[in-house]
């Protein structure tokens, strides 16, 4: 066979495997699916913004019913066709959702200040919150978040009150508040997607508070509401991981990925792989996960800053690109994630000191991430100062079945280091 | 140098794999929406009427969700607005609860006159005249404008706030059929995948509240029989100066004049006045306010 010819054929063995893919994903219409059709046959000129906004959100139910990403690149086009056409409150609130997810949260802030200036409700509102969360700016937050209240009690204000008390590590709060909202999505009927997503919320406070059967019953229901929900089905792989059922968790995150490709999902493959003594198998799941986000951050996206970054440090030769692309994220939202993806970053480049202070920063909080925890600790135990690092890894340790395969293996090693200079 | 003093030294020049963080966990926190947007842009604010020399003057607004950066506005082409009179209910001027009149018949109401308007893909405008039988005019427009207008409403809330606005102009004399006092409406409409959605405007500061939400969907003549409610509906006597609740001229300060508690709580800075002045010439509503 020629080399065209073997190319060719490539080309087609890729280009059908796209077709079964989108096929299969598409083999069932969601209720996105029959909406974006709906709206799709009713677009037209500029009297027609407000279809091109509801088509903008279809496209937002349909990335979150999915996972996909791309869903939500053409909600932003449809969205900022309906702006072209006609400013208005709609496409102006649906494009600072957009925003949210796609990690933009400068331009997300900006979009939803917009929008609450057009009309200060509780969508618009919630997501101008969502937005000075993820820059890091509580006080505003925690402002909006008694405006919300006032104006109108409900789901909109509980998932919000949980977020920011899941920030400050009031993981017991934040249960109580999300109990609250999904009884109010169940009272109120809100659509399966957002009812299956607060169980699935719910059920990672109780995982955090090291309840696997309370945490295992909430994704379960998640499932019931939306069955094959990529979200539900994700955090019960990693709940197996967590709890040592590592080839049931690489089963499902295999599924995953059939239908959605996404280096986090390949990355926690590989985590599972790792647990289960594939190693190899895992550095090549890693590696193609690496290469994606590298692509998505040469794209210019955001999303994949963060965990590149700390993907990256693991890495001698990167530590420099683990740091230029945490400073970015940091310049992209002020928040406690952000600073300890940079206070790691200085880590892996020996900037101790830095770290330390940029580490601080991520604590002030008053999280219960273990991530952070086990990131500061590491960081304090280097500088010598190894009760604060026992303090924080007993803290980061406090439930082992909240950590990841790779969180509680350098839980062990750390732990394990500092045995050597006396008692844990 | 010892193994444990080595691993330490080596942390600090580079992290070794299974200190790897969990660096997969997708971010799912972004709250989903509850539900659903109201059609802003079919959503009814304001419903005017008033006699300047021999004309009728029906201005009728929507959208109070417009952006402050919007120097224009573009109808959009699924709604459709209507403007009804019922020319000939009876109406006595005896006015229990303050709608400008009582109407006798109720379940009689009906439109005698009916504007319709629709808007075309390049923002044109489409005005349709229903007239039935028993007007004997030909109620045709004087004038008409469609655009963005500063928000008319009297309300501190919406100080610096502009709005959709449609006004018609049309021979009095054309409308009137035997007696001086009309009964005004407006609706609008629009189909969506969630289901239809209807608003309906009359008198001012009624069905804007929740326990008369109800009436949006119904005609003014199944108010009562359906909702137990008065009528939701404009009453009119043409010969007597519009002044809220007869009929409403764009000067009414209806915050004050209605006096709902819920609307006089966040009135702030209570304003008597319209921000901006009113034109004495047609469209009469204010020109819309600058991007800031």
């Amino acid at each position: 066979m020629g080399r065209s010819a073997a190319l060719v054929l490539c080309a087609l063995l890729v280009v059908g495997a796209a077709e079964r893919a989108l096929a299969a994903e598409n083999s069932v219409p969601s209720s996105a699916d029959v909406r974006i059709r709906y709206y799709k046959a009713r677009l037209g000129g500029p009297g027609t913004y407000p279809i091109y906004a509801r088509l903008g959100a279809a496209y937002i139910q349909k990335a979150r019913e999915t996972g996909r990403l791309r869903y939500y690149r053409e909600a932003e086009r449809y969205l900022l066709r309906s702006l072209e056409f006609q400013p208005n409150y709609e496409a102006l609130h649906w494009l600072s959702s957009v925003y949210l997810a796609q990690h933009r949260f400068p331009e997300a802030l900006q979009t939803a200040e917009e929008a609450v200036q057009a009309m200060p409700d509780s969508n618009t509102l919630g997501n101008l919150l969502d937005a000075h969360l993820a820059i890091g700016d509580i006080e505003k937050a925690s402002g909006l978040l008694a405006r919300m209240s006032e104006l109108q009690p409900g789901f909109e204000v509980s998932v919000r009150r949980a977020n920011l008390q899941q920030y400050h590590g009031d993981l017991e709060g934040a249960r109580e508040s999300f109990l609250l909202a999904c009884a109010q999505a169940d009272a109120h009927a809100l659509p399966v997607d957002a009812r299956a997503w607060c169980q699935v919320r719910l059920g990672s406070l109780w995982l955090a508070g090291c309840d696997t059967e309370r945490a295992e019953a909430a994704y379960r229901k998640g499932l019931e509401l939306f069955p094959a929900y990529p979200l539900a089905q994700e955090h019960i792989a990693e709940l197996r991981a967590a709890q040592g059922r590592a080839p049931e968790a690489i089963q499902i995150y295999r599924t995953l990925l059939k239908a959605n490709p996404a280096p986090e999902f390949r990355l926690a493959l590989a985590d599972a792989l790792e647990l289960n003594g594939r190693a190899a198998d895992a550095a090549r799941q890693r590696t193609r996960a690496r290469r994606d986000m590298q692509r998505s951050v040469a794209r210019g996206e955001r999303v994949y800053l963060r965990p590149l970054a700390l993907l990256l440090t693991e890495d001698k030769a990167s530590a420099p690109e683990a740091l230029r692309l945490a400073e970015l994220d940091w310049k992209n939202r002020q928040d406690a994630y952000a600073a300890d993806t940079l206070a790691w970053a200085h880590f892996a480049n020996g900037h101790l000191d830095e770290a330390q202070r940029v580490a601080e920063k991520a604590l002030s909080i008053g999280t219960r991430n273990p991530t952070i925890l086990l990131h500061a600790a590491r960081i304090y135990h280097s500088l010598g100062d190894r009760e604060r690092a026992r303090t924080l890894l007993a803290r980061a340790a406090a439930c082992r079945e909240a950590l990841s395969p790779s969180e509680r293996a350098a839980e062990d090693e750390l732990g394990a280091e500092l045995l050597q200079g006396g008692k844990r | 140098m010892s193994s444990g003093l080595k691993r330490v030294t080596a942390a600090l020049i580079w992290l070794p794999a299974v200190l790897a963080p969990q660096i997969y966990a997708s971010d799912h926190s972004d709250a989903p929406q509850a539900a659903g947007l109201v059609r802003q842009d079919a959503n009814l604010s304001d419903l005017h009427a008033f006699v300047v020399g021999p004309n009728l003057v029906l201005s009728l607004c929507s959208n109070v969700a417009i952006p402050l950066s919007a120097t224009s506005y573009v109808f959009p082409t699924d709604v459709t607005f209507e403007i009804n009179l019922d020319v000939d209910s009876a109406v006595s001027p005896a006015d229990p609860f303050g709608d400008g009149g009582t109407i006798l018949n109720p379940e009689r109401i009906s439109e005698d006159i009916v504007f319709r308007i629709r808007f075309r893909a390049d923002g044109s405008a489409q005005v349709q005249r229903i007239v039935k039988g028993t007007v004997q005019g030909d109620p045709h427009l004087v004038s008409f404008f469609a655009g963005l207008r500063d928000d008319p409403f009297i309300r501190g809330l919406r100080q610096g706030r502009n709005i959709a606005a449609v006004v018609l102009e049309v021979p009095l004399s054309a409308v009137l059929s035997g007696q001086s006092t009309i009964l005004i409406w407006a609706t609008s409409k629009v189909e969506d995948f969630d289901g239809p959605f209807q608003d309906l405007v009359g008198r001012s500061l009624r069905s804007m509240f929740p326990e008369n939400d109800a009436l949006n969907k119904m005609h003014p003549r199944q108010h009562l029989r359906r909702a137990g409610a008065r009528p939701d509906v404009m009453i009119y006597n043409t010969a007597l100066p519009a002044a809220f609740p007869n009929g409403r001229a764009l000067t009414d300060d209806v915050i004050d004049l209605v006096g709902d508690p819920r609307t006089l709580a966040n009135d702030a800075p209570f304003p008597s006045t319209n921000d901006i002045p009113f034109l004495t010439t047609f469209p009469y509503l204010a020109p819309p306010h600058p991007a800031p």
